[in-house]
């Protein structure tokens, strides 16, 4: 008897509940992202944001925004799988327009073309953060903001030292004396330099310089060199050619010749290249812009003098531009469309998430951000962002930017792993940037089968 | 009799109902996919659209134009097999040393079987930072004995060595079966060798090793599937690097279905590291009756 009363009571509790989540039920949109744990602080924020502004447009709104901090695109392609794709999703570039080409992502550009919201339309973006497919007829969208690959040095090294700062402009800012630098910066153990008799150069206690060997420190000084992976069209190779083998072998030669910069294995040795460049195990590291996140709160707090330079040029000055495009799904956004679409420009409206960007974090996707000094004030935070910020980071972007084949060209994500396994023989200095250079060549050439904007 | 039957009928009913849930585990999440998985090796599937029949073009490609496959067949044949008779010859000794009567027997089985129960990743950690060539454990071994420095995982002759060496390190499993084994030799078969005025060697020829060869036969089974499956390692360690010298098959079907997003494919590599470890198995099924001795049996 007592029990035929609790299952009547819980059964009744359940009725209601389900009937009132119901009724309340309004949109729940799905919003996926990855980052380090202050980023996901960042973008949960804005999420909440978007909920409260939206409020009265759309009744009852809620934002899931679910972090997936590793094995992302398996998570997504899980998602997808089981049909319930995010509406509004960060996505990697490799597989971005992939997806696009077989409609599981949306073509935004209708949606813009009726839209009056400045911030969202073509030309008041960067040009080099949309992601077009389809002989350029469709988009994708942006990035979630815009990034570039920059020289982070410790200032407080170079003060010791006495040697000046790297140079803010571009072009007075060469390879020679950026090696120069570099070997005055990297001591061992009984404060020598590269080039003093008696150097150590397995107990060094410097590095003068220190990078990543993925393509993004990578490719900037191929095309500085005058080199590329692959002509224009995006169908033969051109990584064996002599400017862009010459180019990899003197970032080897960083490593193995001069001892200015750790080995991959010496690297493992390494913090986090931020704490190895505050703790001065290293005077300058190349790196995304987005690390200011996490240098610009150091600086904050005054754990170190930071300084941002443009990256060394070989011949001539470029600047890589990258990013992770954010997309909207096909499958859930049709059935929430006004909703999807006003949470997409939320997120890609750098005046939304101008805590991120005046964070370190992100460069903002709007170009008056860029001219206009309103709005630069707006985003530039003296306490993150340094001095020579202007000159090194935006005028190097503005001028010398060039946006990265993740935006355009086939199998990249192949082409990048590939580059990636044959070079690692290049930096334990078992072959030469020629020799792994041909073999890239060889293997990337039948993937090499166009682009997708073209 | 009737009473009789109708309680083995409702026993079996019972048994069945009762088996059910991991009946049903079986049929849905192992046959079932194992199925899909068969027939989605001949399509184009990349998880987002609907897969369409490409009939053998997955294989043609895989033979054909695919030099990572080549190179992932080549690393984990390489590894299994110096996997496999490196950890079955180590695991065998260690059993066979622990099986004496020393002091501070306990102390040592401990030893040697903590390392199989340390999580896989927290291993692999252990291991990046012994194998580093500038600070790593092993070099500086090498080093105070006069020994040049190798670069362990970072160089492409030495990566599946230097795999096979860590492999023999989580032998506990094996070993803990293999000191079973050895407990279940009889002491009679001992004696009768020291009456006949055999020594150690004897001893060891001609009983150990014959009583011991169906727990040989069954660590060298499950060894050679085990093998075959390596994957943490090349995740976690070299990515399967350097130049994919590393890039052990299950790793290369990972990251075909899930960064590439090329599902059908994966499937089909699947399907072809099913009929390797198959055919293995069935060689050294096929090949037992030649060397592997059980009491019970008459000799052929």
């Amino acid at each position: 008897m007592k029990k035929s009363i609790w299952v009547v009571i819980l059964s009744l509790i359940l009725v209601i509940g389900i009937t009132v989540s119901s009724a309340t039920a309004a949109v729940e949109l799905i919003y996926t992202y990855w980052g380090s744990p202050l980023e996901r602080d960042a973008q949960a924020k804005m999420c909440r944001d978007f909920e409260k502004a939206y409020q009265s447009i759309f009744p009852g709104i809620k934002v899931k925004d679910i972090y997936i901090p590793s094995n992302y695109d398996e998570k997504i392609n899980a998602m997808i799988a089981a049909g319930e794709p995010p509406h509004v999703a960060q996505l990697g570039e490799a597989l971005a327009l992939e997806w696009a080409e077989k409609g599981i992502l949306m073509d935004i550009l209708p949606l813009i073309k009726q839209d009056k919201d400045p911030s969202v339309q073509i030309e008041n973006r960067l040009s080099m953060t949309w992601y077009w497919y389809d002989k350029g007829k469709k988009t994708i969208g942006t990035n979630l903001a815009a990034e570039v690959m920059v020289l982070w040095y410790n200032k407080e090294i170079f003060d010791k030292a006495g040697i000046p700062y790297p140079a803010s402009n571009p072009e007075a800012w060469t390879w020679e004396k950026f090696l120069d630098t570099a070997i005055k910066l990297t001591t061992d153990r009984n404060g020598r330099h590269p080039g003093d008799p008696g150097f150590d150069p397995s107990n060094i206690d410097t590095f003068g310089v220190a990078f990543g060997t993925w393509w993004g420190p990578i490719l900037p000084f191929i095309w500085s060199n005058g080199g590329d992976i692959c002509d224009s069209e995006g169908k033969r190779p051109l990584i064996n050619t002599p400017a862009s083998v010459e180019a990899i072998q003197k970032l080897a030669d960083l490593m193995l010749k001069y001892h200015v910069a750790p080995t991959p294995t010496q690297m493992q040795a390494f913090p986090a290249l931020r704490i190895a460049l505050q703790t001065k195990k290293v005077a300058m590291y190349i790196d995304g812009q987005w690390a200011l996140l996490d240098l610009g709160q150091m600086a904050k707090e005054g754990r170190i003098k930071l300084g941002v330079a443009p990256l060394p040029k070989l011949r001539k000055p470029v600047c890589l531009e990258l990013g992770a495009p954010n997309v909207m799904f096909t499958a859930s956004a049709q059935k929430a469309l006004k909703e999807s679409w006003e949470f997409y420009k939320w997120t890609t409206n750098s005046e939304k998430v101008i805590s991120l960007v005046r964070g370190g974090l992100w460069m903002p996707l709007q170009k008056w951000y860029y001219t206009n000094p309103k709005y630069m004030n707006q985003w530039l935070d003296p306490a993150v962002h340094p001095p020579e910020y202007k000159p090194a980071v935006i005028d190097y972007l503005l001028k010398y930017g060039r946006r990265s084949p993740s935006y355009y060209l086939r199998n990249w994500g192949k082409i990048s792993d590939i580059m990636y396994q044959e070079l690692t023989n290049v930096w334990l200095g078992k072959v030469s940037a020629k020799v792994a250079c041909d073999n890239i060549a060889d293997k990337i050439k039948p993937l090499l089968v166009g682009r997708y904007d073209k | 009799m009737n009473r009789n039957r109708s309680l083995y009928s409702s026993e079996a009913k019972w048994g069945i109902i009762l088996a059910l849930p991991a009946i049903l585990g079986f049929l849905i999440w192992t046959l079932g996919p194992m199925i899909a998985s068969f027939v989605l090796g001949f399509t184009d599937w990349n998880v987002v659209s609907t897969p369409h029949f490409i009939g053998m073009g997955n294989f043609k490609k895989m033979f054909v134009e695919d030099f990572i496959f080549k190179k992932s067949i080549y690393a984990t044949v390489y590894y299994s097999l110096g996997s496999v008779i490196a950890s079955i010859v180590f695991a065998f000794l260690v059993a066979f040393l622990l099986n004496q009567k020393v002091k501070g027997l306990p102390l040592f089985r401990t030893i040697f079987y903590l390392p199989s129960i340390t999580p896989a990743i927290a291993s692999a950690m252990l291991w990046i930072w012994l194998f580093n060539p500038d600070f790593g454990l092993l070099n500086q071994i090498l080093k105070r004995f006069g020994f040049p420095r190798l670069l362990w995982i970072y160089d492409e002759k030495q990566v599946i060595p230097s795999l096979i060496f860590m492999s023999i390190w989580g032998m506990g499993g094996m070993m803990v079966i293999f000191l079973a084994g050895l407990q279940g030799v009889p002491q009679e078969l001992y004696e009768a060798v020291e009456i006949d005025g055999g020594n150690w060697w004897h001893r060891f020829r001609y009983v150990t090793i014959p009583m011991m060869t169906p727990t040989i036969f069954f660590n060298l089974v499950m060894a050679i599937i085990g093998s075959f499956q390596v994957f943490t390692s090349a995740y976690i360690m070299t990515s399967g690097g350097p130049n994919y010298a590393s890039m052990f098959y299950v790793y290369y079907i990972y990251l075909s279905a899930f960064r590439y997003g090329q599902m059908g494919y994966a499937c089909a590599l699947a399907i072809i590291l099913f009929l390797i470890i198959l055919s293995f198995t069935l060689l050294v099924f096929k090949s037992s009756p030649y060397w592997v001795y059980y009491e019970s049996a008459r000799r052929r």
